[in-house]
């Protein structure tokens, strides 16, 4: 098992970007992706392990499940500040971030079913032009993460009331690399400070769940997933900047991931079309600030930290999906969905670091069983942000209108033993 | 069940419709609101303008700096989509170079000798901004001859093709509004050499300025004109800064009473307080350093300070050989361009010739200022130049007057600047009262942005740039949004202001 996590970071290595509000990822199956992630009360595979572990207990032999899901965000931003002409634009730099996803479980007894996950709930990636407006706040931003959850579902069958699951999970930070890179501007000529930093320890979570199905037509679900405090670690980099600054320094940066929570029900109206409503909490308000702190006094800095002002705000999402197997083609399921995505940054301290808004999310996807054990899965969403004018914004920040949108196709497969 | 079914593709399609409309709104367009300049119309601008226009800071004209000046943060304020400055690349042009901060700790600064380049020549017309540095009101309709800005920035495609003088560019361009600051280094040349040059003579400023506003006033554009008058010499940290730096040095030290400053004038200043002056030193108190009214070091005098007491007389306790170099080598210079010897001449005078030929240099000045018997320049046991008695200690020995405004010269710079303002004050279509604006920071001892929490104070590398004259990027702000709201009481318009703290502060550093 050791060897394996090792071989899934290598591969995870390129993964990165944020497409849910803050920098939440919410894009950790294919399968789940194809009904928007409203899938923490119907969750049939392995990769419940995030959604809701208490999944994990209905879960029959053995099942894996992997993928890879490319966000493909394109933001531009029209300025509205003095330190440019009303309305010029800047496109962010298009990159494309590839976030895989892989879960295996195993049936231990007829109710107990344990697993493990690895995928990457957090990440974010944003490059604007060296020369842009606003170099001074963001060039290159960058936050990875790997988490691996072990965890343990189990089934209460014959309860009288209808089957109760519930699971839980250990999350673990496992891998983390932050990177970012700004001008300064407040020396002539300019200089550009950098941070490149990976986890410096691993960092701990949980999740839990629980699952209650009263009839075999409709479960309900809630999972909570706890905050984790992750703590970065790098080098800190001075370029074109001698007076005031060390040749090189040490820095460090804590980020707190957020706890959320899911209250979800599914329903099965019709044979073979279930359909899932969930509502997601993000308690984003434990991201006040991004403080990063030098193992030496900086003279132009005044001190040995910085401190980003960030004051997000808790936000949630409606997400709504469904999923038809009844079709002519035997093996064939379809799915779609549709989301709304509340954004936890206040007007005022949108920057270019991550120029989120409210969003709406539309998706599709399919899985088809190639053979009794294996089947393919591919899904396709579309974001499109809402068009966001920001003015009066604070220090780090510049007024001007962000436009963002994306394109998320995913493919992976799941296997039942 | 079927029911059920169609129903449900009713709901799901209407609540993707429903979402398609409100997320598909026309993104690739920007509205932005009109900028609302009330009665007057502000599509065009130019401004005219000294190096306080141009964006001149630290000693230099670059581009770094040039792109906060206050005509080009107005612009945008305007919405002026071409607004083109005679844009300098970095470190820019400077005489002998820009200011650059070498050391954080101690703000200690070198000049920076490299010169930059122009970026962007041949746009097919004249610059929006016209400023100058170092042109005084007349350059207005004459073109100045020796002044190295002048051709890199009036000029129709290229430094090649100057424009015989800034009006020629003005009227090409047909604004609907100017800014002319103009006025300033008609004193200020007098301020910074310690009342050596002269200051133009107020009747012909008049004449000149005067003459310049109708020009533009006759204009067919028929701009709004926007005048803005000349700050008081007392609100310049350049004049401002050393002498309670130099006064807090030696408050503890009883051998030192003050300094004692060489006087020199022009004729053409004599009929302002002259009778004061009929002597060839005096004595600035200790207790004087700081009052602005009374003394004011310049900023050029830094380097002479830890010369204070030094004697030339190596048998002397207070004998310094780097100190006296740098003393001699001073006088030599002085005498250069006073055109009394040339450079390979006074490369090897003697200590008792540079003092011999200053001793007449001030004899002959007395003699043709108030006659031969008027005033004699030494009393006969202080004779002459001595530079063996203690720098700027002694009369013998004095501290040279280029780098002290004593507090005739004080006040011979307020009288003019008054009447300078007067006539600033009597033209154009919009007064901008700067000198009242930069007094008010004075007396508060600070600036408070309104928009946001910056403040700044009077002191070079906050409100002033580091030669200690020209604002700094966040002043240059600050002094936008005062044009702005002087624009909107006239005009009954709502022009929005800037939030300073959002305006780099873009401080020149030797990397």
């Amino acid at each position: 098992m050791r060897k394996l996590i090792a071989t899934i970071c290598l591969v995870f290595l390129c993964s990165g970007s944020a497409f849910s509000s803050g920098f939440s990822i919410y894009e950790a199956s294919v399968r789940a992706n194809g009904v928007l992630g409203a899938f923490s009360a119907y969750a049939d595979d392995a990769s419940t392990i995030f959604y809701n572990p208490a999944g994990l207990g209905g879960l029959e032999g053995i099942n894996i499940t992997g993928g890879a899901t490319i966000i493909a965000p394109r933001s531009s931003f029209r300025n509205l500040s003095p330190l440019a002409p009303t309305g010029q634009e800047t496109k962010m730099q298009k990159q494309e971030f590839s976030v895989p996803n892989f879960y295996g479980s195993y049936q231990i007894t007829d109710n107990l079913t344990a697993g493990i996950g690895v995928y990457a709930p957090f990440g974010l990636g944003t490059k604007w032009p060296e020369d842009w407006v606003k170099r001074g706040s963001a060039i290159e931003t960058s936050i990875e993460t790997i988490f691996v959850t072990p965890s343990v579902g189990y089934e209460f069958s014959d309860t009288g009331i209808g089957n109760i699951r519930i699971g839980a999970g250990l999350r673990i930070a496992a891998h983390g690399k932050v990177k970012l890179s700004r001008a300064v501007t407040s020396f002539s000529p300019e200089g550009t400070f950098a941070l490149d930093g990976d986890l410096k320890e691993p960092a701990y979570g949980f999740n839990a769940g629980v699952q209650y199905q009263p009839t075999d037509k409709v479960t309900f679900g809630f999972t909570y997933r706890s905050e984790v405090t992750t703590e970065f670690e790098g080098d800190a980099t001075f370029e074109n900047l001698s007076v005031g600054f060390p040749s090189s320094a040490q820095g460090g940066a804590q980020i707190t991931m957020p706890a959320s929570y899911v209250v979800a029900v599914n329903v099965e109206p019709i044979k073979g079309l279930r359909t899932e409503i969930d509502y997601v909490w993000w308690g984003w308000s434990s991201y006040d600030e991004l403080a990063i702190e030098f193992d030496q006094p900086i003279p132009a800095l005044g001190g040995s930290t910085i401190v980003n002002e960030r004051n997000y705000k808790d936000s949630w999402q409606l997400r709504f999906g469904a999923e038809y197997t009844e079709l002519p083609v035997e093996g064939l399921t379809l799915r779609g969905g549709i989301a709304y995505d509340e954004n936890p940054i206040r007007d005022r301290y949108v920057d270019p670091t991550l120029p989120d808004s409210d969003r709406w999310l539309f998706s599709g996807g399919l899985s088809y069983q190639v053979t009794d054990y294996l089947a393919v899965d591919a899904s396709y969403i579309f974001i499109r942000a809402k068009q966001r004018k920001v003015t009066n914004t604070h220090e780090g920040g510049i007024d001007g209108v962000y436009t963002t949108y994306a394109n998320l196709p995913g493919l992976g497969f799941t296997l039942n033993l | 069940m079927n029911y059920l079914i169609t129903h449900s593709k009713k709901l799901l399609s209407l609540v993707l419709v429903l979402a398609l409309i409100t997320s598909c709104k026309d993104y690739q367009d920007l509205d932005v609101e009109p900028v609302d300049t009330g009665d007057a119309n502000f599509s065009s601008y130019v401004a005219v303008g000294n190096s306080l226009t141009a964006g001149f800071q630290s000693n230099a004209l670059y581009e770094d700096a040039q792109k906060y000046s206050f005509p080009n943060l107005l612009a945008r304020q305007l919405q002026i989509e071409n607004f083109d400055q005679p844009l300098i690349g970095n470190p820019g042009i400077g005489d002998p170079g820009r200011i650059e901060l070498i050391n954080l700790e101690n703000n200690t600064t070198q000049f920076n000798t490299n010169q930059g380049q122009p970026i962007n020549t041949g746009i097919g017309q004249p610059y929006n901004n016209l400023g100058v540095p170092g042109i005084k009101v007349d350059a207005y309709l004459n073109a100045p001859d020796d002044n190295p800005f002048y051709p890199l920035i009036v000029n129709e495609g290229s430094p090649q093709n100057p424009l015989p003088n800034i009006h020629a560019a003005v009227q090409q361009i047909q604004p609907t509004i100017v800014s002319f600051w103009l006025g300033n280094n008609d004193i200020l040349t007098y301020v910074t050499s310690g009342g050596l040059r002269q200051f133009t003579n107020p009747s012909n400023f008049q004449t000149q300025y005067v003459s310049a506003i109708t020009q533009i006033q006759n204009l067919e554009s028929d701009p709004t004109v926007i005048t803005a008058n000349i700050p008081s010499v007392a609100s310049i940290p350049f004049a401002t800064t050393v002498g309670p730096q130099f006064q807090a040095q030696i408050q503890d030290n009883q051998q030192v009473p003050g300094l004692v400053v060489q006087k020199t004038f022009y004729q053409e200043n004599q009929q302002i307080g002259a009778s004061e002056n009929r002597e060839p030193a005096g004595l600035i108190e200790k207790g004087d350093l700081d009052n602005p009214s009374l003394a004011l070091i310049l900023l050029t005098a830094r380097d002479y300070l830890p010369y204070i007491g030094v004697s030339a007389n190596p048998q002397a306790p207070s004998y310094n050989e780097d100190a006296v170099t740098a003393i001699l080598n001073y006088w030599r210079g002085y005498i250069v361009n006073a055109g009394v010897a040339t450079e390979q001449e006074v490369a090897n005078y003697s200590q008792s010739e540079i003092e011999n030929t200053l001793t007449q240099m001030t004899i002959g000045q007395y003699q043709q200022t108030f006659g031969p018997t008027q005033a004699p320049p030494f009393d006969e046991e202080e004779c002459c130049f001595d530079f063996n008695d203690r720098f700027g200690l002694s009369a013998q020995n004095p501290f040279p007057n280029q780098f002290v405004l004593g507090e005739n010269e004080i006040s011979i710079t307020n009288t003019v600047t008054g009447i300078f303002n007067s006539v600033i004050a009597s033209q154009g279509d919009v007064q901008f009262d700067v000198n009242s604006f930069f007094d008010q920071i004075i007396q508060d001892g600070q600036y408070n942005d309104p928009n946001s929490d910056v403040i700044l104070q009077p002191t070079i590398g906050s409100l002033f740039s580091l030669d200690g004259i020209h604002p700094s990027n966040r002043a240059h702000a600050a002094l936008t949004n005062e044009l702005i709201k002087t624009l909107n009481s006239a005009t009954n318009g709502d022009i929005d202001k800037i939030n300073v703290a959002k305006i780099p502060e873009g401080i020149p550093v030797a990397n």
